[in-house]
């Protein structure tokens, strides 16, 4: 394992590990909001690397 | 709750004062500026800058843009972990500013990634970085950074969407928000139910420790590592670096709260919402960081200029305290002492507090950490004080140009505005939590709540 690989999976993404299971394993136990919540974090993911496209288009306007 | 006291925490978004516009064209001429001065160095390059080759160019390839990028992503931190702190900790006093430092956050990492893109040149280098991610995860501490920064949106932006649902349902109610919105706002209330409340704030709870963790894990992890593993730079190597760039980072973050909050209470006339405890207490804090971030200041001056310190170290301590680097580094000093004493006079004589010189004392705190965030990107450059590079290149020299100054400090300007029209979208105050009527930190309170 190379050090940026426990950076990131064991010591950055730690806090997100610690929300899913309290948000999976902790009373009340109601699945919805979770699905919602899940949604939600998977949309802005989706959402910031897409808009990381838009720099992109600059490349159409002064070729590399 | 009252109807007349939602009525007027929703003041914003059903009035448009006068005022509001005049804010509304100053930040938006400040962001054309901004826009403008990026246009000018997209066709003339960075020569409009005062950045160059570091090395035998005596240039100076980090400056201004990387110090904002910092101060920002300091700002961010202040924000939500105010509301994540408040939920998580129980501290009901500053919830009618929770969603306002929410929003600060949100506002203020795109702000930290336009730095970034100022700073790399070519805006499509951007996506270099993520295509490239794979790669570079593995040694690259600004692909950590980049990671960090990407969780660290996604966390507070899905914070701020679970516990909105059910003030959007009451303003949507009311007809309060945009109607041109309707689709997003029905996109926001999927699967919303009435009583989903306790688990909804179970699921903030938890999601508020982990943006606490991610806090330390931020401005005082990944930001001072992408400095610290250049350890030919003087200056940036340190294990100190991280928790002294975390005060640094907490103290302009706080700062930025009081300043943001005290618009907010002149604007809407919010003397008793935002009442003088909120300010008093944030004024507290601010004094222990205060001071926390010149304890580390002390640390690196003192031992920099001891006689036995090494010699690149002492080279850079001796520039910062009398040398070339002595006049922005003092600037930023003067003005952490002035909120310093500010602050400790009016703790210990209440009759000295004002919420107006408050705000001045936190806006320049605020400033001078910005100050000191760029002096250090810049010290670690501008010196080549280590052998065998204090042999090879020449001291650089940088000053930040007029078009670098429009751009860094104009996505203040750009925050602004967000931030104007953000008050327009969404109730800026949580009217659920500032009912008074649930007990944040307990969830089986909460639910006795709901059903009653």
């Amino acid at each position: 394992m190379s050090l940026g690989m426990f950076v990131i999976f064991a010591v950055v993404l730690a806090p997100l590990y610690i929300v899913l299971l309290g948000w999976i394993f902790g009373e009340p136990r109601e699945y919805k909001p979770v699905a919602f919540g899940v949604a939600v974090l998977v949309a802005l993911t989706l959402m910031m690397v897409a808009a990381s496209i838009v720099p992109n288009l600059f490349r159409f306007v002064i070729p590399t | 709750m009252s109807t007349i006291d939602r009525d007027r925490l929703t003041e914003p978004l059903r009035t448009t004062s006068q005022a509001y516009y005049v804010a509304f064209a100053l930040a938006a001429t400040v962001s054309l500026a901004t826009g403008v001065a990026y246009f000018l160095q997209l066709r003339h390059g960075f020569a409009v800058t005062g950045l160059g080759d570091w090395g035998t160019a005596r240039g100076v390839p980090w400056g201004l843009y990387i110090g904002t990028f910092v101060w920002w992503i300091g700002i961010a931190h202040g924000g939500i972990a105010i509301s994540a702190a408040v939920r998580l900790f129980d501290l009901e006093t500053y919830m009618p500013i929770a969603r306002i430092a929410e929003v600060i956050t949100l506002i203020a990492l795109p702000m930290a990634a336009t730095n970034i893109l100022f700073d790399l040149g070519r805006p499509d280098h951007l996506w270099a970085m993520i295509t490239n991610w794979g790669a570079t995860m593995h040694t690259s501490p600004l692909t950590w950074d980049m990671t960090t920064t990407f969780l660290y949106f996604v966390m507070a932006g899905t914070y701020l969407a679970i516990t909105i649902r059910d003030d959007v349902r009451y303003c949507l109610d009311k007809g309060m928000l945009p109607e041109k919105l309707t689709p997003l706002y029905n996109l926001l209330l999927w699967g919303y139910e009435e009583g989903e409340t306790v688990k909804t704030r179970q699921m903030a709870w938890w999601l508020a420790l982990g943006i606490l963790l991610l806090v330390p894990l931020m401005s005082g992890g990944v930001v001072p590592w992408l400095f610290a593993t250049m350890g030919m730079h003087e200056g940036w190597f340190g294990a100190a670096t991280g928790p002294a760039m975390l005060a640094e980072s907490l103290t302009s973050a706080l700062a930025a709260v009081v300043v943001t909050a005290a618009v907010f209470r002149y604007a809407y006339g919010w003397d008793d919402i935002i009442d003088d405890s909120v300010f008093k207490g944030l004024n507290k804090a601010l004094i222990a960081f205060i001071l926390l971030t010149i304890w580390f200041l002390l640390q690196d001056i003192v031992t920099g200029l001891h006689p036995v310190a090494p010699t690149a170290t002492s080279d850079l301590t001796s520039s910062l305290v009398y040398g070339s680097m002595a006049a922005p580094f003092w600037l930023s000093m003067t003005g952490l002492a002035i909120g310093l004493v500010y602050f400790s006079m009016q703790a210990l004589k209440p009759s000295l507090f004002s919420v107006r010189a408050s705000a001045v004392a936190a806006l320049l705190v605020s400033l001078a950490i910005l100050q000191k965030k760029t002096v250090f990107v810049v010290e670690g450059l501008i010196y080549p004080t280590q052998e065998p590079l204090s042999s090879m290149f020449p001291t650089g020299s940088y000053f930040p140009t007029l078009p670098e100054f429009t751009m860094a400090l104009g996505t203040i300007g750009v925050a602004a505005l967000l931030f104007l029209v953000a008050t327009k979208v969404m109730p800026i105050v949580e009217l659920q939590e500032h009912a008074g009527d649930v007990d944040v930190g307990d969830v089986a309170e909460a639910e006795e709540v709901t059903e009653a």
